[in-house]
């Protein structure tokens, strides 16, 4: 009798745990699925990451490879003749983009010219203005060197107007008419002078006369005074 | 007297799950493959009894046993990344179906007789 009893309470325990744990789980998967957070996301979580994962090897080899580079570099620079090399390349940048070396390359000839009136108009005198504009256009059109009547335009350079009577650049006098040689992106620097209220257009306004040829081959001579520094440090 | 110590605790059973908090999905693997090993277990001392064998350490013990057993193989699966549940689920529910045939069998057989004492009573 009392282990009738006995078995009838462990048989109710079992038959009580076994369905409560059911329902738990019914319950659990209908929320799982409503709420959408189920099998398909976990599967596309886990699709993600290793997606993310292979990225993150990707990009670490190619920090591997780049520290490569960087070793090899550091290599050549303390290895002599492989830092001289260097320094000479890094020079001959450097002095193109001083105006100490002479520049062949394709560009522009523009020439500048006092209005056909300019003896009784002095509205149609070219100014300093004028070229200082042509050489900022030219500049943001990617112009690589630029002359003036073959005096080079580099850093220090400046266009002065003296008592509104002459010009001067680079200390040397220059007169009209002004020859502007340019090396860069010919079509570039055609569009530039070219673009409405540009260069052109303000020279035409004030009848000063403008003209340009394009050119395959542009020779361009260096800067021949020094470049002092003096103040700076 | 059995039958309904096991209607009555399965309603007790029903209504406590039903106020029991839900599971986190990466648990309610577990808990599925706990349920089918108890299902399993229960459907095996059903068997026993008709048997005549029941013995009711064994059917604790294997209650809890397999269930146990089965979460275990089914984490050592996941870290192993061997879907080994699968293997328990086939086991389990084969024996399952081995052991609904053995009782189906046993109450055709029981009725079947039934019906044919009922006959030759008849006539």
């Amino acid at each position: 009798m009392k282990g009738k009893i006995i078995m009838l309470i462990t048989i109710g325990i079992i038959c009580a745990l076994l369905t409560s744990v059911m329902f738990v789980q019914f319950k659990s998967v209908q929320v799982i699925e409503e709420s959408g957070v189920g099998a398909m996301l976990e599967a596309e979580l886990r699709s993600e990451y290793s997606e993310i994962k292979e990225k993150n090897a990707e990009i670490e080899e190619q920090i591997e490879e780049t520290q490569k580079s960087i070793d090899e570099y550091n290599k050549l620079s303390t290895d002599d003749q492989g830092a001289r090399e260097l320094l000479r390349e890094d020079v001959t940048d450097a002095e193109m983009d001083l105006g100490y070396t002479d520049v062949k390359g394709p560009g522009l000839i523009i020439t500048l010219s006092d209005g056909n009136n300019a003896a009784n108009n002095d509205d149609e005198v070219v100014k300093y203005y004028d070229l200082l504009l042509a050489i900022n256009e030219l500049k943001y059109a990617g112009a690589e060197a630029i002359s003036i009547n073959d005096e080079r335009y580099v850093t220090s350079s400046y266009i002065a107007s003296i008592q509104n009577m002459y010009m001067v650049m680079n200390g040397q006098r220059i007169t009209s008419p002004y020859t502007i040689k340019v090396i860069g992106d010919a079509k570039y620097l055609e569009s530039v002078i070219n673009i409405k209220g540009g260069l052109s257009d303000q020279m035409k306004s004030y009848n000063k006369n403008i003209s340009y040829t394009v050119e395959n081959e542009i020779r361009i001579n260096k800067y021949e005074n020094l470049i002092e520094i003096n103040y700076g440090e | 007297m059995i039958y309904l110590t096991i209607i009555i605790c399965s309603i007790l059973g029903i209504l406590l799950g039903m106020n029991l908090p839900t599971i986190s999905y990466s648990y309610s693997g577990y808990l599925a493959i706990a349920i089918i090993a108890a299902l399993d277990s229960v459907f095996g001392g059903i068997t026993s009894v008709l048997k005549k064998n029941f013995d009711i350490k064994i059917f604790v013990s294997g209650f809890f046993g397999n269930a146990i057993l089965a979460m275990l193989l089914t984490y050592l699966g996941e870290k192993l990344n061997v879907d080994i549940y699968l293997a328990a689920v086939i086991v389990f529910v084969g024996r399952m179906f081995t052991n609904l045939s053995i009782i189906r069998r046993f109450y055709i057989e029981k009725w079947s007789k039934k019906f044919e004492e009922k006959k030759k009573k008849m006539s």
